[in-house]
């Protein structure tokens, strides 16, 4: 299992983050999602074939900016 | 005062151009007209409306068309070849009547005039445009190779027309019985098909500007009160808060009032770099946000927009190109009145000095002269030579914009080059890494790290460590620091890596004499753990070729320029290093058109080298303007010739092409008259009081034979020469 925190730029209402929630909970590799609209974090708990990068790829697919990406 | 843009039709060459100019400006209230041969257009000044309209009847009464907007060019290429495929038709027919196994059927004179019938629409339809310039020719004394075809194949027709019709005249006042129907025939037919060459290898030059306007926003979002509002461009005011996403384009000029971002601003400065903005920072419109979301107030919408002066920029330089005056017209208007001059003297001295019936043979011999004065081959002479050396240079990577590009290159004496995209590959790129240890695995790091950032400088490195086969690790945090750099961790380890500032900022120290470098580029530092311990100097390569380019110019005594959007630092790095004779940096679009009118107002013929949208207005104007192929639409369109894959050797191939083409031009034309010429005194009657004879008919159609295969075997040599 993989824990990432992306926080991203571009997020500014509930429309964003279910934008986002959506997409990623389409993804079976993907088990959870969690969204800080505040903190403009989204939090994902994911297998361990799933690469940080892709899922930064898909945020940026979705018009959103990512500024930080952690393990946790 | 407003301005008019008319689309004129029927201009054959630059002198109509300026007929156009000069009458048009007589018209009260007309302020400027600017006529363009290239683009067949003119902008007008017109101080009221009410002017258009006369404006429009004097453009039509000198003998042009004023064309309606729209897709017309192309019908009138696919019609002209109609045309000469009839043309010729005809022409074979009149042949097989004229001197092939119908010559004497079905009766002398039935002959006649069958060939009389087919050669009317040849010379009357087909041949219009050669017969109006005659008019011209009397009308204003202005000739050019028209008016010779015109000349010769009217007074051929006529003359056999008359001696046809009344043939019992004709033969009581000792008119020659000679009818040169034919001649009128394949005179036409070939200047045609040349014409029709020349037009296909002509590129049409207003596509620049189209390709400008496409680069603009069509829509931009607003924020009234709090919401998003999607309105049209051109609803914009100034004052509007516009809110830009990543990857969309600026959509007028204005001042960030919000957030931060990167953006793509090589339209205006060439360089591929994205530039940092913050709250405060000037926008401009049709560059590409690349990654923040950000709000800006617009300031200048509509005509004002930076975008919108390149537009206008092009559009004036395109109109006050002066076009050159073509190799062959300029030989035709010398040749017109020789011809004129010694046509008139035949009638005089056969009048006063030839025997009886003085009327006709002076007659007789008149239109001789004026029929062998005339060749065929040299509606032949240009196109031949332009369409051999086009189509050799385009499988060399050349595409070149038609026959007056070749005349202007042979003239150049000074070249402008842009520096990133034309002399350098236009893509950032590692020029240098050093490490003070380890190097392989601060690399393989480094570039892990900079895989998830999209900055073309991390792009760079990321390509720099693929290429050594370097296979990437998933860092475990990865943060951008906007405009600065990258702070990320991969297992234990912590990294700072950007600029100078952002490690100070850091407090790291960004000094080690071991990674010092005397590189000319952008620096990457990278600390690991609090340390300085690698550097990457990040520039733009110059192409290997550029060097030699520059010492074969030199060679060919060509002045060199640099004048590019970068700074003084590395303008002058690459200038020294290429030995270009002359620098300019930080140059803006409006700068670069300066310095190329600067140099022409020096008399020098300027050559303009460049790939992106800020060179178009310098492009436009320069005398010969050259595009990477590489580069944008915008400059392509806005070239006479592009050099795909960006090859800078080509520049030299194809002034040394167009040297020689130019030469083989000269020679056609050599050629083409040489043999109608020597003709001529035979023509006018030298060889009569030898032995009596008077020119006979077959000997103008050997001449014009012999002339056409000697211009289309001269032109064929072109191939070997590239």
């Amino acid at each position: 299992m993989k824990n990432l925190m992306y926080t991203v730029e571009g997020m500014k209402c509930g429309g964003c983050s279910s934008k986002i929630e959506n997409r990623f909970k389409a993804m079976p590799e993907i088990t959870t999602v969690e969204i800080a609209l505040d903190a403009k974090t989204v939090k994902v708990t994911a297998s361990d074939e799933v690469s940080p990068m892709n899922l930064k790829k898909e945020l940026e697919g979705l018009g959103f900016q990512v500024v930080k990406m952690e393990k946790f | 005062m407003s301005q008019l843009q008319l689309k004129i039709g029927g201009m054959s060459c630059a002198s109509c151009a300026s007929n156009i100019e000069k009458s048009v400006k007589t018209i009260a209230g007309v302020e400027k007209a600017s006529v363009n041969f290239a683009t067949e257009s003119a902008a007008i000044e017109v101080s009221s409306e009410d002017i258009a309209k006369k404006v429009e009847e004097n453009i039509i009464s000198l003998g042009y068309s004023v064309l309606k907007e729209g897709g017309e060019n192309k019908v009138v290429q696919e019609n002209d070849f109609l045309k000469f495929i009839i043309s010729f038709t005809l022409s074979v027919i009149l042949f097989l009547f004229a001197m092939g196994p119908l010559m004497h059927y079905p009766s002398h004179l039935a002959n006649w005039w069958i060939q009389l019938v087919l050669a009317l629409p040849i010379w009357l339809w087909i041949g219009v445009s050669f017969q109006k310039s005659v008019f011209h020719f009397f009308k204003t004394g202005q000739s050019n190779m028209n008016t010779l075809i015109g000349l010769g194949t009217s007074s051929a027709f006529l003359y056999s027309a008359f001696v046809t019709i009344f043939n019992d005249f004709s033969i009581e006042h000792g008119l020659t019985q000679t009818v040169y129907f034919e001649a009128v025939g394949f005179i036409i037919s070939f200047v045609f098909l040349g014409q029709f060459f020349e037009k296909k290898a002509k590129k049409k030059a207003k596509e620049a500007l189209d390709a400008l306007l496409k680069l603009g926003a069509k829509k931009a979002t607003l924020i009234k009160d709090g919401k998003e509002v999607v309105v049209d461009i051109s609803d914009v005011v100034i004052g509007d808060i516009i809110r830009v996403r990543p990857g969309e384009k600026i959509a007028v000029d204005g001042v960030v009032t919000k957030g931060t971002s990167s953006i793509d601003e090589s339209m205006i400065s060439g360089e591929p770099l994205p530039v940092y903005k913050n709250e405060g920072d000037s926008v401009f419109a049709a560059t590409i946000n690349n990654e923040g979301v950000m709000e800006y107030r617009a300031t200048k919408v509509g005509s004002d927009t930076f975008l919108s002066h390149i537009v206008q920029f092009v559009e004036n330089a395109q109109n006050s190109k002066p076009s050159i005056q073509r190799y062959a017209d300029k030989i035709s208007s010398i040749f017109v009145p020789i011809v004129i001059i010694i046509a008139i003297l035949t009638f005089v001295l056969w009048f006063f000095l030839g025997p009886e019936p003085k009327w006709g043979l002076s007659i007789s011999n008149l239109i001789a002269v004026l029929v062998i004065a005339c060749p065929c081959a040299l509606g032949l002479a240009t196109p031949t030579a332009v369409v051999v050396a086009t189509g050799k240079a385009s499988q060399r990577g050349l595409l070149i914009g038609g026959g007056e590009v070749i005349e202007k290159a042979t003239k150049v004496d000074a070249i402008i080059f842009d520096k990133t995209g034309t002399l350098t590959v236009g893509k950032p790129s590692v020029i240098e890494f050093k490490a003070i240890a380890d190097d392989e695995l601060i690399l393989n790091h480094v570039a892990s790290i900079e895989a998830f950032s999209e900055h073309p400088i991390s792009k760079a490195i990321v390509k720099f460590a693929q290429d050594k086969n370097h296979d990437l690790v998933e860092p475990d945090l990865f943060e951008i620091v906007a405009g600065k750099g990258i702070k990320a961790s991969i297992g234990d380890d912590d990294y700072v890596i950007g600029s100078k500032k952002l490690l100070v900022e850091n407090n790291i120290s960004a000094d080690d004499n071991e990674l010092h470098s005397n590189k000319v580029g952008t620096k990457v530092l990278v600390a690991k753990n609090q340390k300085l311990i690698a550097s990457f100097t990040i520039g733009d390569e110059i192409k290997f070729e550029a060097k030699d380019v520059m010492t074969h110019l030199h060679g060919l005594g060509v002045e060199t320029w640099l004048i590019t959007g970068d700074n003084e630092f590395v303008a002058h790095d690459v200038a020294k290093n290429l030995g270009i004779d002359n620098v300019v940096a930080n140059a803006l679009p409006m700068d670069k058109l300066e310095y190329v009118k600067k140099l022409q107002a020096q008399g020098k013929k300027v050559c303009m080298l460049g790939d992106g949208v800020n060179d178009a207005p310098a492009l436009s104007l320069a005398d010969l303007s050259m595009a990477m192929g590489t580069g944008t639409d915008v400059a392509m369109n806005a070239s006479d010739v592009t050099i795909i894959g960006g090859d800078l050797s080509k520049v030299v191939s194809f002034l040394i092409l167009s040297n020689k083409t130019m030469r083989v031009i000269k020679e056609n034309l050599l050629l083409s008259m040489i043999y109608n010429s020597l003709l001529i005194p035979i023509a006018a009657g030298l060889l009569y009081p030898i032995n009596g004879q008077l020119l006979p008919p077959v000997l103008a159609s050997v001449a014009m034979g012999l002339s056409s295969i000697s211009v289309v075997t001269n032109s064929l040599r072109i191939r070997k020469f590239i």
